[in-house]
């Protein structure tokens, strides 16, 4: 700041109000100097000339009289003006009358070449004038002397300057002085006097630079001024004022979005950490848990159980009951499973309906068990929603730690694997992980990865298997069986693909190609009157489509529906539903048979055979193969006929496989049977001969 | 010497004057000639405005005389002028001769290395009631003399 001091405007009004004066006085003493100067020099010559006039007028008499001598006494009355050099007088003609100098300057005098001559004896007649010319160091002065009018002679009169000349250089100093006063005393007023402009600028910067460093807007200038000064120091704090309330808007706002930030910073963290339908942890911020969890673990040398749970059918129900019933219900799957855990577990949703339960100090297998039964009665009140009334399982798949993996993927893994094992053996069931799943989930997997392209590669094919009339022997209908012969697995079982096809939710697709195909081969086998029946399994029942697609297809292959007989599992009691009946009645009003599968083995209600339209019953094979053995088999088998044909149904009895037991199903009055003892499931063409 | 005398018409103060001309007689044999006529006639007033008169009265009676303010006198009829003045009047008597101003003359010329020079009888000037200017009295010589003493038979 230092370094700018000559720049700032303290020192330049210094100057500029000192450069004003000077430039002022300078002016002003240089036309004082002139004008006094010329007074001076007027005044010199007209005393001169008054001089030469007065002396003049008393040689008239001595010209009149030619009395040179008293001329020469006029004259040298001059000595009495010590600067009077030299003076003469010429006659009217010219000629020299009489002179007078002072002698102790002749010398100088008469070197200086333009003045009179002191030696010339005749005036020129160009100075024959009165005149007066002011040289350098000398006032000549030429006055005519005359008398009565008429001239007598002339009178020359040289006189030193050097008294003005004396006077010029004193008034040049006296000027010298007063300039340089001037300017010193302009130095020391304006040096007094700028701070009346500077003070209220100074304290206008230093109140910027204040405000630069320190950025705080709160002080104002407390300048009051009635000049400019004042108008830029009052609009300097209204500025601020300004700038202040701008600060605070830009605060404010900036507080505002701050907070939306945190806001949306925790919503971020919450869809990034946590599952948007049912709030529960997702995968990320279970794999964070587990990690920790692990982690605790490791250093408290304990042990921790993953539970994979995967709800059963659950696509079933998304596909039939729609997206809104199916997300309510992971909703309330949730709720339950949260209700159900210790505070330090987590309940965590991987997606789909698949979650984890992690449960941390689990030191032995059991408390793993414990937690899954737990899940499981969990499960065991059905879910309402909608009007729907859904019975709702899980499998479950455990893995613990250490044992089963010491990393949270791999745990994540084996519980996934085990819970496949789980669900192998039913809904419902809870499985430990044990690393020979290792082969059987890849083994599933290949089967998933081929079953996806069975159909498009034609793999899939229909046997026929006959269903005998007990009384008369002859082959009423057949059930058409779906097969798979896969060119790398071989032919794979119903029992391992249907499964997968459930899980994977391609089983209605499966479906509706074994219809096209049973509708195409009936068209092939010609007008024979025999009845097909086809499994459906409950998720195809619950397909929207599935009554328009059936007339579609029967229509197209010019197939009268009452050949057509759709067989049920009792799941489908499971998802008994208003939807369910209306499917079926209407099934059974476009002539379509239903039969109900496996009776006897999974949740039987007399109600439902009661209220479902049904027309056939299948006894459970199970049954018909202990009869031999087994007197309560016998029982089931002969009261579960006469409870069909109470209820006005036909029956059928499988896997018959003696004629032991198709001579006890005919003496029990059974109407129909199936079974190696009669028919192996034929292929399309095999099964024509007996057509 | 002419100049001279015309001049003297401006520094004289005569008792009883017509303001406005001096009469200036000349008598006796005339050396001014035709020249004083031509300077007056150039140069008809003195300094103080008054018009000078010449005259040359041929004979000198006394009629004639009392009306001249100068009278330059031929120095060889001094002694015929002295008899024709009245003994009291306010004449400036002027001549060239030595011995004038010791007869009671009033203004005697006289040459001086090239330069005319004036003598003045102050006594015969006071005497005529005339009256000189201060200025001429400083370029003339003033001579000790006495006013002209009138014999009987010049009465």
């Amino acid at each position: 700041m230092n370094s700018n001091k000559f720049f700032s405007i303290r020192y330049k009004m210094i100057v500029l109000m000192v450069l004003v004066s000077v430039i002022v006085v300078c002016v002003a003493a240089l036309l004082f100097y002139n004008n006094n100067e010329t007074i001076l020099e007027n005044s010199v010559i007209e005393s001169g000339q008054l001089q030469a006039e007065i002396v003049g007028s008393s040689l008239v008499s001595a010209i009149i009289f030619d009395d040179d001598i008293s001329a020469s006494n006029t004259l040298s009355l001059l000595s009495k003006n010590e600067y009077v050099e030299y003076a003469a007088v010429y006659l009217a003609n010219g000629n020299k009358f009489s002179q007078y100098h002072r002698t102790h300057q002749k010398q100088h005098r008469s070197s200086v070449p333009y003045y009179i001559d002191e030696q010339q004896a005749i005036l020129a007649t160009t100075l024959r004038h009165k005149v007066a010319f002011l040289r350098d160091l000398h006032l000549e002065n030429v006055d005519i002397i005359r008398d009565n009018g008429h001239i007598l002679g002339y009178l020359y009169i040289r006189t030193s300057l050097e008294k003005l000349n004396q006077q010029r250089i004193y008034y040049r100093d006296i000027l010298s002085y007063v300039i340089v006063f001037s300017i010193f005393l302009a130095v020391l007023l304006s040096a007094a006097t700028q701070r009346i402009i500077t003070r209220p600028l100074n304290l206008m910067v230093g109140h910027v630079r204040e405000l630069s460093l320190s950025k705080d807007y709160k002080k104002r200038l407390n300048l009051t001024l009635n000049d400019e000064l004042g108008t830029l120091a009052h609009g300097f704090n209204h500025m601020i004022n300004v700038v202040e309330e701008r600060e605070k808007a830009l605060q404010n706002q900036s507080n505002n979005l701050q907070t939306i930030v945190n806001e949306r910073t925790e919503q971020l963290y919450q869809k990034a950490h946590f599952d948007s339908l049912t709030h529960l942890p997702n995968r990320y911020l279970l794999s964070d848990r587990l990690e920790h969890a692990i982690y605790g673990a490791k250093r408290k040398q304990d042990g921790l159980a993953v539970l994979f749970m995967d709800l059963d059918r659950f696509k079933i129900i998304n596909d039939s009951l729609g997206h809104d019933v199916g997300d309510e219900l992971l909703k309330a799957v949730a709720k339950r499973l949260q209700t159900i855990g210790r505070d330090i577990d987590t309940v965590a949703r991987l997606g789909g309906d698949e979650f984890i339960y992690l449960a941390e100090n689990i030191s032995k297998p059991e408390g793993a068990g414990r937690i899954a039964q737990k899940i499981h009665q969990a499960f065991e009140a059905p879910f309402i929603l909608h009007q729907h009334v859904l019975h709702v399982s899980a499998s479950i798949g455990i893995s613990i730690y250490p044992s089963d993996g010491v990393e949270s993927s791999q745990l994540l893994k084996n519980a996934d694997v085990s819970m496949y094992e789980a669900k192998s053996q039913g809904p419902g069931h809870y499985s430990f992980y044990h690393h020979d799943m290792d082969a059987t989930i890849h083994q599933r997997l290949n089967i998933e990865n081929h079953l996806r392209k069975a159909v498009e590669q034609k793999e899939l094919y229909l046997v026929y298997q006959p269903q005998v009339n007990i009384d008369t022997g002859e082959i009423e209908k057949v059930e058409a069986l779906l097969r798979w012969n896969n060119h790398e697995l071989g032919n794979v079982s119903p029992a391992q693909f249907i499964p997968v096809a459930e899980e994977i939710g391609i089983i209605n697709q499966l479906g509706k190609w074994v219809i096209h195909e049973v509708c195409r081969q009936k068209k092939a086998w010609g007008t024979q009157d025999i009845r097909v029946a086809i499994n459906i399994s409950s998720s195809q029942l619950l397909d929207v489509d599935l009554l328009a697609y059936i007339e579609d297809i029967s229509q197209f292959y010019g197939m009268e529906l009452k050949y057509l007989e759709l067989e049920i599992t009792e799941e489908v009691f499971l998802e008994y539903s208003k939807h369910t009946i209306n499917v079926l009645t209407e099934l059974q009003k476009l002539g379509i048979k239903i039969a109900i599968d496996d009776f006897g083995t999974g949740y039987s209600s007399l109600r439902y055979l009661k209220e479902l339209p049904v027309d056939t019953l299948k006894l459970d094979g199970m049954f018909v193969m202990d009869l031999a053995e087994n007197s309560a088999s016998k029982g089931i088998v002969s009261s579960t006929i006469i409870l069909a044909h109470s209820l006005n149904m036909k029956i059928v009895a499988e896997c018959v496989e003696t004629k032991e037991q198709l001579a006890f199903l005919k003496q029990q009055n059974c109407d129909y049977a199936q079974g190696f003892h009669l028919y192996k499931p034929l292929s399309a063409d095999a099964m024509l001969e007996f057509l | 010497m002419a100049g001279l005398l015309l001049h003297l018409t401006s520094f004289t103060q005569w008792q009883k004057q017509d303001k406005d001309q001096v009469i200036l007689c000349i008598l006796g044999d005339d050396p001014f000639k035709q020249y004083i006529n031509d300077m007056v006639k150039s140069r008809p007033k003195n300094r103080l405005g008054q018009l000078i008169v010449v005259k040359r009265p041929e004979t000198m009676r006394n009629a004639h005389i009392r009306t001249c303010n100068i009278i330059y006198i031929d120095p060889e009829q001094i002694d015929s002028l002295w008899s024709e003045l009245p003994k009291q009047h306010n004449i400036l008597l002027v001549s060239h001769d030595e011995s004038f101003i010791s007869q009671g003359g009033m203004i005697n010329f006289v040459r001086d290395n090239n330069k005319v020079k004036l003598e003045v009888n102050l006594p015969a000037v006071l005497a005529a009631n005339l009256k000189l200017s201060s200025a001429l009295l400083k370029h003339a010589k003033v001579i000790p003399g006495t006013p002209h003493h009138f014999t009987s038979e010049e009465e």
